[in-house]
């Protein structure tokens, strides 16, 4: 049985290159000569110190023997000998590289903890020895397979260089579960986690015997902005609220101001004192009725950039086209027109329908056949194809209230006479929302295929009621639950997240709805006045933060984007047609994209990512790693022989050198 | 340069006589006088051929002080690479009663060697060859040891009141000599 094996037998073909050694040491190199005028001084310098006459016969010789023996510690460092235990326990390894956003951080040399993992990944790439076999796995986001098993070390060093950083959270544990399925063949394979240790589960990836942690960076203090989240108010149109967590990652106290920007427009600065490990939450109430990127920005300079941003999408408000049919009523007129995003136009001839995405508002004017689209009827005086006119009401006191109905929100009525207020007998199903003692209805919601209708029984200029804080708020609960609460919430997503979005508005006119959110109160059929034609969904892209573009397939509508691994804002917008097929590409930053960033554009769908992480903003590791610099892999079973016959190469070159300056050898 | 020397001593109506050493006197140019005589003077020294042996300045004085008659002048042209020492040749010179004048000739090479590394030295009088391998240290060595050789020149001159002019052979003989007669005030 072999002790030692070489696993690489060609390179015993490097042994002849003792033989230019021993023909040089045979035929020696002529010497130069020089003539001088006297050897005077020459021999009077070199008969001071005269080697012995043995010495001097054999230093050549031992120059001879030293160039031998380098040349064969190199030709058996080439052959690369195993020993026979090594050769039966090739390693294979599974290196899980951390690419999460807490390894953007900036550490005190100026290089990211990235940078620094990448450095250590090629010191252990680069101390594998042959036949060893090693994988790349990236643990930021989601957990990747960068790279399979295998032995080529440059393809390996490559894989490690060009990982990308991500904004996505650690995922440590998922790479090292898909390691170990990576491994389920070889009970002897390790795992490698190159980490800055900011993960909360490090203690269980320490108790795994198979797991190796090494670590890079040390602790940084960081603020971070931890929670952020905008949404239009539920009681003011135009008005928003910012939700604001800002977190201090240190031992120390910090003062910081937060800057609000809406569209680069200077919305508020808030000054903070945040004490150490505190959070401190803030929930800001802004109005505006137009939309668009809402951007929050620390003013501090800290390790970590990525959470000192926080980017929102505030929904535009649209006005509403509200058209008033009416003989003159001034208090009808007047609260309509205080209603906030009201845009009122007053005639006397019922039209047909009611306008697009608008409301049609009739006052005591009731054609035979009842407009299409949402409609209010305002002190009804004829009958129509929904109702027919009864005789006045004995009694038109307000007896209940549906307090369950976002019509009647905040309307407090009780005991409030309706006078004038007439019998309606509805065609089809209708939601009383007023009644009086017998139980008629005083305001009712009819249900309809071409939109609902909502109908108030009461002669406003005889009665107190235009004159209570009720009727305006009545109006206003109407005309907003028309308009539905669309752009109500777009919730800012944090990375690593994916979400469904519906993109089937995205080939039709109608405004975009929110991405995620859903409100059962919205009418169900109110969309469908101008915008009942559908069209077929055309092919989806995704648009990074960083202008790289992602092709997206359609699914019954749905599109599904994610994981989200940079924050900033993605956009999902109809593919175009000379690049719907692209893969990744770079998009020319330009007049292309400009149109799409417009909030006005409904074929745009528009989503904030942030980072918003705890584990990820605390630059402070969670526990005692060890560091990967000078390691190597000597702990999975020291160097290969091939290197110590390297250094020895080394090592005896140099002496050679340093004896031949010291004329010991010739 | 001799040719010039004896020259200018032709023209005063001077005696000069040569001689040419080695380890013994090679050649003798007898005694002789007039500027009509130059030409056997410079037919002496074109038929002087390097000897192939080694200086010896010593035996060459011994010779001298046995031709001459009288005392006189005597300038000594020589690199003074003397093995045996220059000193006897000059002190028997000098106890004779006559007046040395050493002018010392060596090329810029010798006193600043450039040379490193594995040589092979040959002596271009003897034909002697040594192999050497020169450092630095040794190459400064050198220039230290020449160096104590010119000073013990001048120690030993200026000791007995010698005159001793030193010049590489780049330098023209013509600017020698006026060198040497500015220094001896015989001209601006």
């Amino acid at each position: 049985m072999n002790i030692l094996e070489f696993a690489n037998p060609s390179g015993w073909w490097w042994a002849a290159l003792a033989i230019p050694i021993l023909l040089l040491y045979i035929l020696k190199i002529r010497l130069r000569r020089q003539t001088v005028p006297t050897l005077l001084f020459w021999d009077r310098l070199f008969d001071e110190k005269k080697p012995r006459a043995w010495w001097q016969r054999l230093r050549h010789l031992l120059s001879l023997l030293l160039q031998l023996a380098f040349v064969a510690l190199l030709v058996a460092a080439l052959l690369d000998p195993l020993w026979s235990w090594q050769k039966n326990q090739q390693r294979h390894i599974v290196l899980v590289v951390d690419n999460s956003a807490s390894m953007q951080a900036i550490e005190q040399d100026g290089a990211s903890r990235l940078d620094a993992a990448r450095a250590s990944a090629g010191v252990l790439i680069r101390s594998m020895r042959s036949g060893d076999r090693m994988a790349v796995l990236s643990a930021g986001g989601r957990s990747n397979v960068v790279l399979g098993m295998t032995d080529y070390q440059r393809a390996l060093l490559e894989a490690v260089d060009t990982l990308p950083a991500t904004d996505g959270p650690t995922d440590v544990t998922a790479a090292v579960a898909a390691a170990e399925r990576l491994l389920a063949d070889d009970e002897q394979g390790e795992i490698v986690v190159l980490t800055d240790g900011c993960l909360d589960d490090l203690e269980a990836l320490q108790a795994n015997e198979r797991v190796k942690i090494y670590g890079v960076g040390g602790p940084q203090d960081n603020l971070a902005i931890t929670r952020y989240q905008v949404r239009r108010s539920l009681l003011d149109a135009i008005g928003y609220q910012v939700l604001l967590d800002v977190t201090n990652f240190s031992d120390e106290p910090r003062d910081c101001r937060v800057e609000l920007t809406l569209s680069d427009d200077l919305v508020d600065v808030l000054p903070l004192e945040i004490e150490p490990g505190a959070t401190v939450t803030r929930i800001l109430d802004h109005t505006s009725a137009a939309g668009g990127e809402l951007v929050a920005k620390l003013d501090t300079t800290d390790a970590l950039a990525t959470d000192d941003t926080g980017v929102a999408v505030l929904p535009k408000r649209t006005p509403v086209p509200v058209q008033l049919v009416s003989e003159g009523n001034l208090f009808l007129q007047g609260v309509l027109e205080s209603i906030p995003l009201v845009d009122l136009q007053v005639t006397t001839e019922a039209p047909s329908v009611a306008p697009a995405e608008g409301i049609l508002v009739l006052d005591r004017v009731v054609p035979q056949q009842l407009p299409a689209g949402r409609v209010i009827v305002v002190d009804p005086q004829g009958s129509c194809d929904a109702w027919t006119l009864g005789e006045p009401m004995a009694q038109p006191i307000v007896a209940s209230v549906d307090e369950e109905s976002p019509l009647t929100q905040h309307v407090r009525l009780d005991n409030v006479l309706f006078p004038g207020a007439r019998q309606l007998n509805f065609t089809g199903p209708v939601d009383p929302l007023i009644q009086d003692p017998l139980d008629s209805p005083l305001l009712a919601r009819i249900r309809r295929g071409g939109g609902d209708a909502v109908v108030l029984s009461c002669n406003l200029e005889k009665g107190d009621l235009p004159l209570r804080i009720a009727f305006p708020v009545l109006m206003k609960n109407t005309i907003e639950w028309f308009q539905g609460n669309s752009g109500e919430l777009r919730p800012a997503l944090a990375t690593g997240r994916m979400v469904s979005l519906d993109v089937s508005s995205t080939a039709t006119d109608a405004p975009q709805q929110a991405p995620v959110a859903e409100n059962d109160d919205e009418p169900e059929d109110l969309a469908v006045v101008e915008s009942a034609e559908t069209t077929t969904a055309r092919p989806m892209e995704l648009i990074s933060p960083t202008q790289q573009t992602i092709p997206l397939a359609t699914t019954d509508d749905q599109v599904t984007i994610g994981p989200l691994l940079e924050t900033g804002l993605w956009t999902v917008r109809p593919a175009k047609e000379n690049d719907g097929n692209a893969a990744l590409t770079n998009t020319s930053a330009g007049q292309d994209d400009a149109s799409v960033e417009s909030d006005d554009d409904p074929s745009v769908i528009r989503v904030a990512c942030n980072l918003v992480n705890l584990a990820e903003s605390d630059l402070r590791p969670r526990g005692e790693l060890d560091d990967v610099e000078g390691r190597g892999l000597l702990t999975l079973g020291g160097q290969s022989l091939w290197f110590y016959l390297t250094l020895l190469a080394a090592a005896l070159i140099a002496a050679e050198w340093w004896l031949y300056q010291r004329r010991i050898v010739g | 340069m001799a040719a010039a020397l004896a020259y200018i001593a032709l023209a005063d109506l001077d005696r000069v006589s040569m001689l040419a050493y080695s380890d013994t006197v090679k050649d003798v140019l007898p005694l002789t006088r007039g500027k009509n005589r130059v030409l056997s003077v410079l037919r002496f020294l074109e038929n002087l051929e390097p000897s192939g042996a080694e200086t010896r300045l010593q035996a060459a004085a011994t010779s001298l002080v046995h031709r001459a008659t009288r005392s006189g002048l005597v300038i000594v042209l020589s690199d003074l690479y003397d093995q045996q020492g220059f000193r006897e040749g000059l002190d028997l010179l000098r106890y004779r009663r006559f007046e040395p004048h050493v002018i010392q000739m060596h090329t810029a090479a010798e006193a600043n060697p450039t040379w490193l590394g594995d040589i092979e030295l040959e002596d271009s009088e003897t034909g002697d060859r040594r192999k050497l391998t020169i450092t630095e240290r040794k190459l400064r060595q050198y220039k230290q040891l020449y160096q104590e050789f010119l000073e013990s020149i001048d120690h030993y001159c200026r000791t007995y009141s010698l005159s001793c002019t030193r010049t590489t052979t780049d330098l023209p003989f013509d600017e020698l000599i006026l060198r040497m007669m500015r220094t001896a005030g015989m001209t601006a």
